[in-house]
């Protein structure tokens, strides 16, 4: 419980700010292994994996499968020792947050508590690749389809809306580009790097790498939020 | 005569002399011997039967004459679900059943048809069963003097009240992050040996020696290491040259790669009383890479022969050294007095993993005949100098290339289902694979606890196209009188019976009875799920004699049905679910124990 509660606590920690997406980092208990309630029945709160979709962190996912031994127990995903991966059978639910559970917590059954082992962010990348494995990324359609506001409220809220423009929004400031049209450019950093997920990532957490010397200041945030952003600025169009 | 019929009878005699000094209310009056040229007490006191792990019953009310009207006595369901291996005992008037984890003990009455005396529950670790590579088995117990005593999957000992099924001592034996303990004990002395099994983890192999009274370790050998370790001493006499010199179990290795080197001993030990010295053979190195373990990887995939008061060495050998493919060398040790060259010798005949049945010298250690028994590609033939195989250079695995046609494949020629020897017809009964299989290696990153293999492999059938046989050996001929293809492996035990039959069962849920002489099949029954156990033979209490055999798919090779495997990775079940996709649709999970007697 311990590990869980930490893990979850963790993906609020962006800075100073308010978490962005509260009620269910807040109650890390509304991740649940059963549908079944006492009572009347109650929406249960989706967490959001923040790499769902993210090809590049599901190849990472799929090399941190290797390397922790998950294939040892899983195989490519038919299962030996453990159960299969890739089929619609799911002891402790297929949800995101029932994965990075069983992964962080251990089950009874023999599955070692890997939260000792990996940290969160690369936890939820394996998620997003175990995912993978059986046609599950209905979470990163759902998110590319109907973007909620989060990624919006993470721009408006962090640094980034103190230097930018967004055309249309309260975001106004002039020390850094206007993002406007952002999604329809080929390529960010001063047109050096082409404008992928992944280098954008890489763009906002580390600027240096890509173009040393940038006034471009790194942003950390969580993997969530960071998630959540990238989503929006896709959205720039 | 002249031939392993005496030892066998020997080895009857001395395993089944009640030091075991039985319970009063199990014993059985004694009864008069069915067949009086073989001496049985009609009991079932340890997996193998015996300590020459020969698995011969003496009696034969049911023959090769009347098999075919066998009928089913009684059932009892043992509530487990995974693979059922382990051999029922019979001790007086008890039958006595370990189940796979949680490894509950059944205590059944014989005298009530079947009628449930008591259940003991070790409760083994449940986090245990994420570490069984091939299924949360468990191969039988042993009876000695009042209480049955096994392993429990979790590295425990446990000896129990053959009476009262009240736990009399339970032992923590197990040390390693990563070990199980899936073996049957073999008991010499008031010496309860055991072993680990963890092979696919990067565990460190060792047997150790309980005092049966009261569960204290009196020694521990291990299969790695250096010599102090090992129990190599100054009675260490190895027949080849590259088996001696100081260390090897260190020096074989790259620099400490001896500490996760695998070398488990989760098979079978047979014991010969008049050298006083104990069989057991050591598995595969870790992990499956070998490209990570340069060198011929002492003590793994070999034998030793040791004393059983100490645990010193005497002799030892290594089947596979440097193993490339998995062949794990924990067989069974089927000890015999055969004569060869004209003359009577003490032989071990060892159906071996690697494809070849092994007639060794088992006061030196020497290699008498090497045959193979199944379609192999990866050696060409024997050097009796070195005592090695020669090796097909075409066939080795190393990192960048995928090696295909690799025959037998992992599951070797056969792997732990124990074969059974008959003196009346001097064959070896062996219930073996029939597959080959492509294998790539792939990086291995240890991590106590958790799978360290490195290989990727994909099994398939042999020559043929079925999967599975039982063959009837001659070991002195060195070749096959006759052989039954069976569709799937053959992961059941045999047994051989003074009515010149042999039992032997299949995952696709028949019970068969087969000429000892001829191999036609007399009778079959159709089980409710398929079958890895051990077939046993017993005098009932009113004097009858009964089979014994459980079902309960499961172990590696019914892993995809036990597990719940997905039939599309050919990888899954390290590469055996490739081979048995169509096994879901023979049987599903079950554990039932079958008796059957003449009507």
């Amino acid at each position: 419980m311990y590990l869980r509660c930490l893990s979850l606590a963790c993906l609020m920690l962006a800075g100073c700010r308010k978490p962005v997406t509260t009620a269910p980092n807040e109650k890390p208990a509304d991740v649940r292994v059963s549908d079944a309630v006492p009572g009347p029945r109650q929406k249960i709160p989706t967490i959001v994996n923040p790499f769902a979709g993210d090809e590049a962190a599901i190849a990472t996912g799929k090399e941190l499968y290797a390397s922790m031994n998950c294939a040892g127990c899983h195989a490519a995903g038919g299962g030996a020792i453990g159960p299969a991966l890739i089929d619609d059978e799911w002891i402790y639910g297929s949800a995101p947050e029932n994965i990075y559970s069983t992964i962080v917590e251990g089950r009874p059954q023999g599955m070692p508590a890997y939260g000792v082992r990996i940290q969160e962010a690369q936890v939820w990348r394996l998620v997003a690749y175990v995912r993978s494995l059986s046609g599950l990324k209905e979470a990163a359609e759902e998110m590319k389809a109907a973007p909620d506001d989060r990624g919006k409220r993470v721009f408006m809220s962090g640094p980034c809306a103190v230097c930018h423009t967004i055309r249309g929004t309260e975001a106004l400031a002039s020390v850094g580009p206007d993002l406007t049209g952002l999604a329809l450019r080929k390529a960010i950093a001063g047109g050096s790097v082409p404008n992928t997920r992944e280098q954008l990532a890489k763009w906002i957490q580390n600027p240096e790498s890509l173009k040393p010397g940038t006034k471009m200041p790194a942003t950390a945030l969580s993997p969530q939020d960071l998630a959540f952003l990238l989503t929006y600025l896709a959205t720039l169009k | 005569m002249r031939t392993s019929y005496v030892c066998s009878a020997l080895l009857l005699l001395t395993a089944c002399t009640p030091k075991a000094s039985r319970p009063s209310e199990t014993v059985a009056p004694l009864r008069p011997v069915v067949n009086a040229t073989v001496t049985d007490d009609g009991q079932w006191l340890m997996a193998a039967k015996d300590y020459g792990n020969n698995r011969f019953s003496g009696l034969s009310e049911i023959n090769s004459e009347n098999v075919d009207r066998l009928k089913l006595a009684w059932t009892f369901s043992t509530g487990a679900q995974r693979g059922h291996e382990a051999a029922p005992l019979v001790v007086g008037d008890v039958m006595y059943y370990v189940t796979p984890y949680p490894n509950v003990l059944h205590a059944i009455d014989l005298r009530n048809a079947g009628a449930k005396k008591w259940e003991y529950r070790p409760k083994p670790a449940s986090a245990s069963q994420g570490l069984a590579c091939c299924d949360v088995v468990n191969r039988g117990a042993a009876y000695w003097d009042g209480k049955v005593i096994y392993n429990a999957l979790d590295g425990h000992t446990v000896a129990v009240d053959a009476v009262t099924g009240k736990e009399i001592w339970k032992t923590k034996v197990g040390i390693h992050q990563g070990e199980t303990m899936t073996m049957a004990p073999l008991i010499v002395k008031g010496k309860v040996l055991v072993g680990n099994s963890g092979g696919e983890f990067g565990v460190r192999g060792w047997i150790a020696a309980l005092d049966a009274k009261e569960g204290k370790i009196a020694w521990r050998a291990f299969s790695t290491g250096p010599d102090a370790e090992v129990l190599i001493g100054q009675r260490f006499h190895p027949f080849y040259a590259s088996d001696r010199g100081p260390d090897l179990g260190v020096k074989s290795w790259p620099r400490d790669h001896w500490k996760i080197g695998g070398g488990a001993v989760w098979g079978w030990i047979s014991y010969d009383p008049e050298l006083d010295l104990i069989y057991h053979g050591t598995g595969n190195p870790n992990p499956w890479n070998a490209d990570i373990r340069p060198g011929d990887n002492k003590w793994t995939s070999g034998i030793f022969a040791r004393d059983p008061d100490t645990g010193e060495a005497i002799w030892a050998y290594q089947w596979s050294p440097h193993d490339l493919f998995d062949y794990d060398g924990i067989n069974e040790n089927v000890l015999l007095d055969l004569e060869i060259g004209g003359r009577l010798r003490k032989v071990l005949v060892r159906p071996e993993r690697n494809g070849s049945v092994y007639v060794l010298d088992r006061a030196t250690g020497e290699v008498l005949s090497v045959n193979p028994y199944v379609h192999t590609t990866v050696t060409t033939g024997f050097d009796a100098q070195t005592g090695k195989m020669i090796e097909d250079p075409s066939k080795r695995t190393g990192f960048g290339r995928k090696v295909t046609g690799i025959c037998p494949a992992a599951p070797g020629g056969k792997d732990w289902n124990p074969s059974s020897w008959s003196p009346r017809t001097k064959l070896l009964y062996i219930p073996h694979n029939n597959l080959c299989m492509d294998m790539e290696v792939v990086a291995a990153n240890y991590i106590a606890g958790t799978p360290y293999v490195g290989a990727s492999v994909k099994m398939y059938p042999g020559p043929g196209g079925n999967r599975g046989a039982f063959t009837a050996w001659d070991p002195v001929a060195g070749k096959a009188v006759w052989s039954l293809k069976e569709s799937f492996p053959a992961w059941s035990g045999a047994l051989a019976t003074a009515g010149d039959i042999v039992f032997y069962g299949t995952l696709d849920r028949w019970f068969k009875a087969v000429d000892a002489r001829t191999g036609k099949l007399l009778w079959k029954f159709r089980t409710g799920s398929g079958i890895i156990g051990q077939p046993i033979s017993y005098r009932g209490p009113d004097g009858r004699q009964y089979v014994a055999i459980a079902d309960g798919v499961g172990g590696w090779a019914g892993a995809i049905v036990a597990g719940s495997l997905d039939p599309r990775d050919d990888s899954a079940a390290l590469g055996f679910a490739g081979a048995t996709k169509d096994l879901p649709n023979h049987t599903a999970k079950g554990g039932t124990i079958y008796v059957f007697a003449l009507p």
